[in-house]
This record gives structure tokens, C-alpha cells and sequence, in this order.
């Protein structure tokens, strides 16, 4: 006697779910090491993506043509500065072929660099409305902030790269909000990172003494530093780089 | 009475391999993957900073999991069907086969003629990203760079991967095909489980981050019911990069999806073993 349909249909839910709990665990060494190595799989890159999700799932495979797509066609918005659609799909390519670190650092580049003045532009309304200091310090802020929180993201992504990607944010910290304290911190902490970029300590040490004042704290940090790249604590520091920092300490301590 | 049933079984899976075969629409999706797989190379002129090999790569293995669904969906669909329409199915049925058998060969047949439709695919790009990791490999020795990697072993395991995938799918397909009254019916379902297999690890991902527990739980129940196909996305690590994937995470993937497909296979059978013909 054949079971009512609803019936079947109740049975049919109830014993997918129980063979989805029994066979998990049998993918879950798959799940977690696509998880932890495939940054596709991160969940920290799916945020931007989690609208664009249908996208990023049919195209399991196009992700890589998919990505280039979407840039492009966020180069034409950055040609009409509209900064919500350039946003939207160059967030789409980072999330769609997050290994990619040339869409990481042109993302986050246009948004610190480009977009302040866009936002700025319109609110002038062509030169004819003058803005207070305070609200475009405030707009520079704002796409900075982002900015930075993107490069930040992709340090995780990219841990190889950590040096210079601390550097650019240095940059952004330089030029966009004019604030030496944070700049110094990004150099710094590009100096002291596994892959530093060899000017990254010339670079903070320039700041705490040029801008800042801490001639003291400079040699200090300076002093320290060199010891550990002696001592074998920053393996990638060559040893010309070491010449160069020995020569910079000479020069703050005359 | 277990060679008898052997012999049902394959004759079974090889009329239907024959039969799908045989079909334009077969012809005609490895034909355009293959010439969409190719055009991978020569589209590369879009690329922004990926290596060449991982844009290529990337672009054929999309190219095998699309036109592969897209087989594994219409073709498992109408091979069934096409029994059940033209009524073929009674006088087969009506002789000592069972239904297990009938199904089970449905699907042999249908699952082996993706393996056919994989190693074309898998063939050509093969030899693609062979030629030229060793065009990439000479230039990057003439610049001093280090060459690119490529193994063609791991791109083998990775075809593997992928028949075991469209395997799952042909398996889904099937399990829809054995409570659908029409064609259209089980192959609209068909694709859009397909779709919620494919994206759930993403919403999985996504969503779970939230902070409501209640959200979490829903989710990872609803993740439950359905296979989540993105697993066997281990194609650009096992071929292009020298650190490989551990062999525990290919078998762990390989194991998933022979259990699933065991396993809807067996509600397909459930569910067809009391269908009205």
C-alpha cells in the first residue's frame, strides 16, 4: 500500500537531513582545509559577495574571467566617478577571485585615493558651494578608514606580502588623513612583520625624528631593531638593508 | 541469482550508455566545452594579474562543472523519461527486473557517459596547460623567474574529483525524476537543487558569521539537506600549486560524494519502488 504523499514527502526531509548530520563529518576535513589554505572560502571575503552569492555560485569554476568582468566594467564606472557601482563590483571581483592581489590593492587604492574627491566634487556642486575643512577632513576619513580596512583584510589573505601591503597603508595614512602618529605605526609595523619591506624601518625612523620629535625613541626602536635582524629574527632583511639602518643610526646619534 | 542480476544491471547501464551516446546533445555539449575550454588561452588578453596557467585552468574547470551539470541534469532526465513516455519501461519492468536494477542502471549508464564527457574535457585542457606551462617555463628561465607549476597528476585527481561531482548531480536528478510527472517538472527541480548545492557552502559561510544563534542553526539544518558541491572546488590548488592538497582532504572529498550519491540513489529506488507506471 503506497504511502500518502505528504507522508513521503515528510519521510524524504527528514532522511536527506539524516544522512546530510551522518555524512558531514566524512567532507569535513575537505570543508575545513578549503576553509583555512582556498581564500574563496573565506568567510571574511564573502561579506561583499553575499548579494552577488547566486553569482559566485554558478560560476564555481569562472571565477577567474567572472573577476575580470567585473572589473572592467567597474573601470567604466570609474571613468563616470560613480562611486556606489565602481565599489559594488570591484568588491564583486576581490570576492570572486579573492587570490588576485592586484584587485585587493587597486580597490582599496580608489577608494582612499580616488573616490574623497569624487564625493567632494558633487558636494561642491561644480565650485559652486565652498565645503568646510572639517566635513572634507571627515570624507578623507571615511574612504581612508575603508581603505585601510580592505589592505588589513588582505593581510590575512596574502601574509607573504604583509611588508608592503603595511607600506601602503603607511601611504594612505600619509597622504590622505596627514596623520605621522599612524603613519609611523604602519612602517613600523612593516618593519616588524616576517616579510618587511627594507626601507620600512628607514621610514619610521624618519618620521619619529623629522615629524614627531622622538630623536631618543628612534635610536631606541633603531638599536633594538638592528639586534634582532643580527640575531636572525628577520631572515628576509638582507644584509645591505642592515648596512643602510647601521648608517641611519650613526646619523641620529651624532 | 547474483550473476543474473549483474548481467541485468549491465545491460541496463550499457543500453543506456548507448543511447545517450548517441544523442546530438551529447555531441553537442562536448563540442562547445571543448572549444569553450580552448578559448580559455586565447581570452586571457581580459586577465588582471592571475597567473595565465590558474586563468586558464580556472576557466576550463568552470567549463567542465557547467556544461557537465547541464548534461548531468537534461540528459539523466530524458533518459528516464523517455523509458517512462514511450512505455518501454513496462515490458522491462514487467520481466524480472527490479526496480532497483532499473535505476541503479539509469544511472550507471548516465554516470559513465559524464565520464566519457569529463575526460574529453579533461583531455584537452590537459594538454593545453601542458604545452604551455612549458612555452611559460622556458620564458621564465630565459627572464631567471621561477616557472610555473603544473601537475598533471593532480589535474587527474582533480577529473576524478569532478566525475564524482556530476555523479552527486546525476544522482540528485534521479532522485527527483523518481517522484516527477514531467519532464519540464524534473528538470526545473533538478537545476534548482543543483543551484542551492552549489551556493550553500557560500551561504553557509556567510551566514553563519551573523550573531544570532537561531540564524545559525536554521542555516547549518538547511545545509543539511542537500550536498554541498563546493567541496570538490579543488581544482587550482591539487594542479597548480606545489604545495598539493593532502591526500586525507581528496578522500575526504571522494568519500563524500560516492556516500551521497549511494544514498540518493537509495531514496530514488524508495521513492520509485511504489510509483505508478
Amino acid at each position: 500500500m503506497p504511502l500518502p504523499l505528504a507522508k513521503k514527502a515528510a519521510i524524504l526531509v527528514l532522511l536527506l537531513l539524516f544522512a546530510g548530520t551522518i555524512l558531514s563529518p566524512i567532507g569535513g576535513t575537505a570543508e575545513r582545509w578549503q576553509k583555512e589554505n582556498q581564500p574563496a572560502f573565506n568567510a571574511a571575503t564573502l561579506e561583499d559577495a553575499v548579494g552577488q552569492g547566486a553569482l559566485l555560485g554558478i560560476f564555481g569554476g569562472f571565477r577567474a574571467i567572472m573577476a575580470d568582468f567585473a572589473w572592467l566594467r567597474a573601470y567604466l564606472h570609474w571613468e563616470n566617478h560613480d562611486r556606489a557601482a565602481c565599489e559594488t563590483l570591484m568588491r564583486l571581483s576581490i570576492a570572486l577571485d579573492p587570490g588576485n592581489l592586484f584587485f585587493w590593492r587597486n580597490t582599496a587604492d580608489i577608494i582612499a585615493y580616488d573616490m574623497p574627491h569624487w564625493e567632494i566634487a558633487t558636494r561642491r556642486h561644480g565650485g559652486r558651494i565652498d565645503l568646510d575643512p572639517a566635513v572634507i577632513k571627515q570624507i578623507s576619513q571615511k574612504y581612508a578608514q575603508r581603505g585601510l580596512d580592505l589592505y588589513a583584510n588582505a593581510v590575512r589573505i596574502f601574509p607573504r606580502q604583509e611588508g608592503a601591503l603595511w607600506v601602503q597603508c603607511a601611504l594612505i595614512c600619509q597622504f590622505r588623513l596627514n596623520d605621522p602618529r599612524l603613519t609611523a605605526d604602519y612602517y613600523r609595523k612593516s618593519a616588524e612583520c616576517p616579510t618587511p619591506v627594507w626601507f620600512a624601518p628607514i621610514a619610521y625612523v624618519n618620521i619619529l625624528t623629522k615629524e614627531l620629535g622622538q630623536k631618543n625613541e628612534a635610536a631606541a626602536w633603531l638599536r633594538s631593531h638592528i639586534k634582532k635582524i643580527r640575531s636572525g629574527q628577520y631572515p628576509a632583511q638582507s644584509s645591505a638593508a642592515l648596512d643602510r639602518l647601521e648608517t641611519k643610526l650613526r646619523d641620529i646619534e651624532k | 541469482m547474483r550473476n543474473a542480476t549483474l548481467r541485468r544491471l549491465c545491460a541496463i547501464t550499457a543500453n543506456t550508455f548507448t543511447e545517450a551516446s548517441r544523442q546530438r546533445f551529447f555531441a553537442l555539449l562536448v563540442l562547445l566545452g571543448m572549444v569553450v575550454a580552448v578559448s580559455g588561452a586565447f581570452l586571457r588578453v581580459f586577465n588582471f594579474g592571475s597567473s595565465e596557467l590558474k586563468f586558464t585552468a580556472d576557466f576550463g574547470f568552470g567549463c567542465v562543472f557547467f556544461f557537465g551539470s547541464i548534461l548531468a541534469v537534461v540528459m539523466t532526465t530524458q533518459l528516464f523519461f523517455a523509458e517512462l513516455e514511450n512505455r518501454t519501461a513496462l515490458p522491462l519492468l514487467a520481466r524480472p527486473v527490479r526496480r532497483w536494477e532499473f535505476v541503479a542502471g539509469k544511472f550507471l549508464g548516465a554516470w559513465a557517459l559524464l565520464g566519457v564527457f569529463t575526460a574529453l574535457i579533461f583531455g584537452v585542457l590537459g594538454a593545453l596547460l601542458l604545452v604551455r606551462s612549458h612555452e611559460l617555463a622556458q620564458e621564465a628561465i630565459r627572464a631567471g623567474e621561477s616557472a610555473p607549476w603544473f601537475s598533471v597528476q593532480g589535474l587527474a585527481i582533480f577529473a576524478l574529483l569532478q566525475w564524482l561531482r556530476l555523479g552527486v548531480v546525476a544522482a540528485l536528478t534521479l532522485l527527483v525524476c523518481s517522484f516527477a510527472r514531467s519532464l519540464l517538472y524534473a528538470v526545473t527541480v533538478s537545476s534548482l537543487a543543483l543551484l542551492v548545492c552549489q551556493m550553500q557552502g557560500t551561504a553557509r559561510a556567510a551566514l553563519a558569521s551573523g550573531s544570532n544563534s537561531w540564524v545559525r542553526v536554521v542555516v547549518e539544518t538547511a545545509g543539511r539537506l542537500l550536498p554541498d558541491l563546493q567541496l570538490f572546488d579543488l581544482g587550482v590548488p591539487l594542479a597548480l600549486q606545489p604545495a598539493g592538497v593532502p591526500a586525507g582532504v581528496v578522500a575526504s572529498a571522494a568519500g563524500y560524494g560516492i556516500f551521497y550519491t549511494v544514498v540518493l540513489l537509495a531514496l530514488a529506488v524508495w521513492l520509485f519502488s511504489d510509483r505508478e507506471i
